[in-house]
């Protein structure tokens, strides 16, 4: 099979009117993008409304896409694209104050905390989703644990991984859907139970 | 079924789902709350495994999503990506639904069409002038604007030729063969319409050029070719002098 063909099929959704699909295609990238981001501006919050506004020209062009290249690849020129002209932007235009503040210190300074997304309780519930991840991944079966790495951290395909582990395909897909249902069943448990169930899940 | 579905869901995640079962489950991810809450937390899972260095509870996808509320929902079909995993269309002209047409048959299959017409009209005009003597082919071409009403004159003899009324700019001649000046400028009379082809030929022409002409102009041509064969009769019948009456049955 091509790849990509799942965001072609979200792709394909939005553009006949479903808004829903989007959202999908965002939850999928918005990590990745956020990350590209991060090259150009140094701020995490920058990044985020970098990243925020190119989704959402990304959607408006949407009606331009036709597929000649994968979505990723489309999305990701017009993120960088959108951190460079935000670059360029700030610096032809000076910095707008528009915060009301009664202490002397620099008010770019405290609107930048102010939109600080990581705040001691973000940094905590990041830390706590990774220690979870790792937790389930060791407690995972070799094979599974083998599948998931090769797949999330390597980036192989399904057949390479079934070349790798010497197995069918299928045998790869199975693997790799447990091992993230093993460790989706333990991240739910943390969303549910809110901070410091990592810790009491071992 | 349930986790069939959620294998199907993580294949998809991975790229790896085969395009018809993509189509169905993001028909089914749209629906259902919990499969797309799946999906968040599979990208979650991705993030946190390549340690990407961002907040793992990012809330971009929550202030797009918020923004988007406020932007109108795409629907112009003609953008839509074509399905690659739908069925061939059975008959070969029809196009799937929401497919766009491609930028070269928007002016390809018109300019085919005016071309082929454009042969048909040529090839039945060569046919008419080999067929016919000049006058029936004159009139064809002879354009009522650029050509003066024609005074009765008993002069007249066979055809109608009156060429010191021709008004300029030239009109289209009738032209004897073998010879490059035209022989005379053939004015229509009046009443005589229907005689400028004869209704079997134009009939003929009718019917190689409906092929490629639009149903309603062809309706119309079909039309004034039936009133037009009923008005020939009495144009006959009501001519005043014999040599009328023999312009008028030619």
């Amino acid at each position: 099979m091509t790849v990509d063909e799942s965001d072609l099929a979200l792709v394909r959704r939005v553009q006949r009117g479903e808004k829903g699909a989007f959202d999908l295609l965002v939850l999928k990238y918005q990590h990745k993008v956020v990350k590209l981001v991060m090259r150009y501006v140094r701020s995490t919050a920058e990044a985020e409304d970098i990243a925020q506004e190119a989704f959402i020209k990304a959607y408006r062009a949407l009606p331009q896409f036709r597929g000649d290249s994968a979505f990723y690849t489309w999305l990701y020129r017009i993120a960088i694209n959108t951190a460079k002209n935000a670059i360029a932007s700030r610096e032809r235009s000076p910095v707008e104050y528009d915060l009301d503040l009664q202490d002397n210190e620099s008010s770019y300074a405290a609107q930048s905390r102010l939109r600080d997304p990581d705040t001691p309780e973000g940094l905590a519930l990041t830390e706590e989703i990774r220690r979870t991840v790792n937790a389930a991944i060791e407690a995972l079966p070799e094979d599974l644990r083998t599948a998931i790495v090769l797949r999330e951290l390597e980036g192989l395909s399904y057949e390479e991984i079934a070349a790798t582990m010497d197995c069918p395909v299928g045998t790869v897909r199975s693997r790799i859907f447990r091992a993230r249902e093993a460790i989706d069943r333990r991240l739910r448990e943390v969303f549910d139970g809110g901070l410091g169930r990592a810790e009491e899940l071992g | 079924m349930s986790e069939l579905r959620d294998s199907q869901l993580s294949a998809m995640f991975d790229d790896e789902l085969p395009g018809g079962e993509c189509e169905l489950l993001a028909l089914r991810l749209s629906r259902d709350e919990p499969l797309r809450a799946e999906w968040s937390r599979f990208a979650i899972i991705r993030a946190a495994v390549r340690r990407d260095g961002v907040r793992l509870d990012l809330p971009v996808a929550a202030r797009v999503t918020a923004r988007l509320a406020a932007e109108p929902a795409h629907a112009e079909p003609s953008t839509v990506l074509p399905n690659l995993h739908a069925p061939e269309p059975a008959a070969s002209g029809a196009r799937p639904t929401g497919t766009p047409i491609p930028s070269t048959d928007r002016w390809l299959r018109p300019a085919l069409g005016f071309g082929v017409a454009a042969g048909v009209a040529a090839v039945s005009l060569l046919v008419l002038r080999a067929q016919g003597p000049a006058e029936s082919v004159a009139p064809l071409a002879a354009s009522p604007a650029t050509v003066a009403p024609a005074p009765a004159s008993p002069e007249r003899t066979g055809a109608a030729t009156t060429p010191a009324a021709v008004a300029e700019p030239t009109p289209l001649l009738a032209r004897t063969p073998g010879l490059g000046e035209p022989e005379s400028y053939t004015v229509p009379s009046a009443g005589s319409r229907s005689g400028l082809v004869a209704p079997a030929q134009l009939a003929t022409y009718v019917v190689a050029h409906s092929e490629v002409s639009m149903p309603l102009s062809r309706r119309n041509l079909l039309s004034a070719l039936v009133a037009d064969g009923a008005a020939e009769e009495p144009v006959v019948a009501e001519a005043e002098s014999p040599a009328e009456a023999v312009d008028a049955q030619r």
